[in-house]
């Protein structure tokens, strides 16, 4: 087990490198660089650079240099634990990034943690009771909740949660808390802010998993071995829980590691609107101003967050399935 | 009750089961009546679809509630530490009586070994735990007596800690035997045990469940569509076409002297070895009726060969009569 999981470790390795080329390629896709982004944004506000301010400029920046020079100045200094350095913020993209990475982590796993609790549950009650009002109730809220999109459900709730009930919808804290220090008061206020993003994230995935959790099941349950384990006598409780469940979260474990990345881009939408400090806003505002590094750091973090989580939802799936562990 | 019927195990009377499907309503089993006495092996043969299996799992209650239901009849069981008969036809299908009853006084065997234990438990902790449910032994008494079960099924004593997915279809079933067995129930299912196997192991599951019979003084019900099988292991013999059982008897009467056409057509539809290379293979005509459609008076006389014969018109319901001592049949060429 640990000689797959360190094989899949190695294997990650090229990918990345691959990964890092394709998100440098992208990133200077779009015509001009970080410079004339600037130059565009003072001449909105009426003033000029001249030719040799902006030459210093790129000279500073290194954006003279050839591409692959560029290329290998930023990528090299990963290994390193030195991400690049944000042209916009003036600082190290690291210092940019991981509060708000912590945030996106933060939201996005307490969204998966959600999905599952919920879904879970709702998926075995709807296959044992197939066609009941429940389970229709159920496959309605579903449906529902696939087909709202989540900036929508964000706008909904921003509206309704300030304009109907009066509470601030928006932020991590209410105004007059953001700078107060830690207590449970304030703990408590985040707490309050939070469930609303983490559920807006989380029900589109809900709804689908309920979903695959409920055909699972129901294909599950037909099999031979539960007759079996009915025959010993088992009660009908244990024979769903140990073997109808067991072998049904098979593909909730599978598409766990397409989830995770759904989540992150959920993140964005939700942070955006909602006003949460994820990782969102400031990827949008790093892609307009071409601060490249800044940009080229969150792919590569994203794109490591899908392989990682992938390795993660693969490692689970060994774990309860035994005929992987072996292969 | 009568004297003989109290030595009975297991007395099914006029079982009657209905599939309640979006086509309407199927009638698997239409009126099902046998006996089984401790010790003894009863066959029950048929065509796919004639309801052996049906019978088989309602006396275990296994149907699905939802779409299957008991229409009429009884299911009386001995029990065996208190000697009282329950009837199993109106006992809850989840409820704490029939599982006190399933796995420790009647147990089952499945036709797919490949798919009847989990692929994500080790064949010990499947095995243990049926154990376990049934009997008030530790952990490791328990898991002593599961290596004994493996080992009085010929395999090997490491076998508890595998996964059933490495293990052959025959080793599989060998597991199944062992946990069935492992309660030492009064009565074993055996639902085409080996039928999915081939043919040499089939010989030894046969041989396996012949020994162990002797030795548990269990009694068996086996489910099959294999008169070889039969031959092989039964004292008597039920066959069964569209939920009836049409001609019924010990395995002797029924081989040597069959009555109804069914039997025969089954009889003659077996390849021999030797001697009759040149004789083609008599197949019944036609074939199963569909089980939706109600047939009126003798379900086989579409099919008969020798119906419109001695004033047989085929049209009314056959009663059950009785040639020969313990021979029964259900034709109304022998009214």
């Amino acid at each position: 087990m640990l000689a797959y999981i360190f094989r899949r470790i190695l294997g990650m390795l090229p990918t990345l490198i691959i990964i890092s080329f394709v998100t440098f390629i992208v990133i200077q896709l779009p015509p001009g660089d970080f410079v004339t982004s600037v130059q565009a944004e003072i001449a909105a506000t009426g003033g000029g650079m001249d030719a040799a301010t902006v030459e210093s400029l790129r000279v500073r920046y290194g954006l003279d240099q050839p591409k692959i020079v560029q290329y290998w100045r930023w990528i090299s200094g990963f290994p390193r634990g030195d991400f690049g350095f944000s042209l916009e913020w003036n600082a190290p993209v690291w210092d940019v990034i991981a509060g708000r990475m912590g945030w996106t982590l933060l939201l996005s796993g307490l969204a998966l943690v959600f999905m599952w609790v919920v879904s879970i549950p709702i998926g075995i009650y709807s296959a044992r009771h197939q066609y009941s009002f429940g389970d229709n109730l159920f496959s309605f809220l579903g449906f529902l909740g696939l087909s709202i999109p989540d900036f929508m459900l964000s706008l909904i709730w921003l509206v309704v949660g300030t304009l109907v009930l009066g509470i601030p919808a928006y932020g991590l804290y209410t105004p007059e808390m953001v700078d107060a220090p830690w207590s449970m008061a304030k703990f408590l206020d985040l707490l309050a802010h939070l469930w609303a993003p983490v559920v807006i994230m989380g029900i589109v995935g809900t709804a689908e998993l309920i979903r695959i959790m409920r055909g699972s099941m129901l294909e599950v349950l037909n099999q031979q071995y539960i007759t079996t384990a009915r025959a010993k006598g088992l009660p009908e409780k244990k024979v769903v829980r140990k073997y109808a469940v067991r072998m049904a979260i098979n593909p909730l474990i599978s598409v766990l590691g397409m989830q995770i990345p759904k989540m992150i881009s959920s993140s964005i939408i939700v942070g955006l609107v909602l006003s949460i400090p994820t990782i969102g806003p400031i990827f949008l505002r790093s892609l307009t101003t071409q601060d490249m590094y800044l940009a080229g750091a969150i792919l590569m973090f994203m794109s490591l967050l899908l392989l990682v989580s992938n390795l993660l939802a693969d490692i689970a799936l060994a774990w309860v399935d035994p005929r992987i562990r072996y292969e | 009750m009568r004297n003989e019927e109290k030595n009975n195990l297991l007395t099914i009377n006029n079982l009657k089961v209905q599939f309640h499907t979006l086509e309407g309503i199927l009638h698997a089993v239409e009126d099902v009546s046998l006996t089984m006495k401790p010790g003894r092996t009863m066959g029950l043969v048929g065509e796919s679809g004639c309801g052996k299996s049906v019978t088989a799992s309602s006396i275990l209650r296994l149907l699905p509630p939802k779409t299957c239901r008991i229409a009429g009849g009884e299911i009386l069981f001995r029990r065996r530490d208190s000697d009282e008969v329950v009837d199993l036809a109106k006992v809850d299908p989840q409820g704490e009586l029939i599982r006190s009853i399933r796995g420790r006084e009647i147990a089952m065997i499945f036709q797919e070994p490949m798919t009847s234990l989990s692929p994500v438990f080790t064949v010990g902790n499947q095995i243990i735990e049926a154990i376990m449910l049934h009997r008030q032994v530790k952990p490791e008494e328990a898991r002593e007596h599961a290596v004994e079960m493996l080992k009085a099924v010929a395999l090997r004593e490491n076998i508890i800690d595998e996964y059933p997915y490495r293990l052959s279809g025959g080793q599989r079933q060998r597991v199944m035997t062992a946990m069935a067995l492992s309660c030492n129930p009064s009565l074993l299912i055996a639902d085409e045990p080996t039928t999915a196997l081939d043919v040499t192991i089939q010989a030894q599951i046969i041989e396996l469940l012949k020994s162990l019979q002797q030795q548990l003084n269990m009694a068996i019900l086996m489910i099959t569509h294999d008169l070889g099988v039969i031959a092989e292991i039964a004292d008597e013999i039920g066959i069964m076409y569209l939920g009836r059982i049409v001609e019924s008897g010990s395995v002797e009467q029924v081989f040597e002297n069959p009555l109804h056409p069914y039997t025969i057509g089954l009889l003659k539809s077996i390849p021999k070895m030797g001697g009759q290379t040149k004789k083609r293979l008599a197949p019944i005509p036609g074939s199963v009726p569909d089980p939706l459609a109600v047939v009126q008076g003798c379900a086989f006389h579409l099919r008969c060969p020798v119906y419109k014969q001695n004033g047989c018109n085929g049209k009314d319901l056959p009663s059950v009569v009785e040639p020969e001592a313990g021979h029964f049949v259900r034709c109304l060429l022998y009214e």
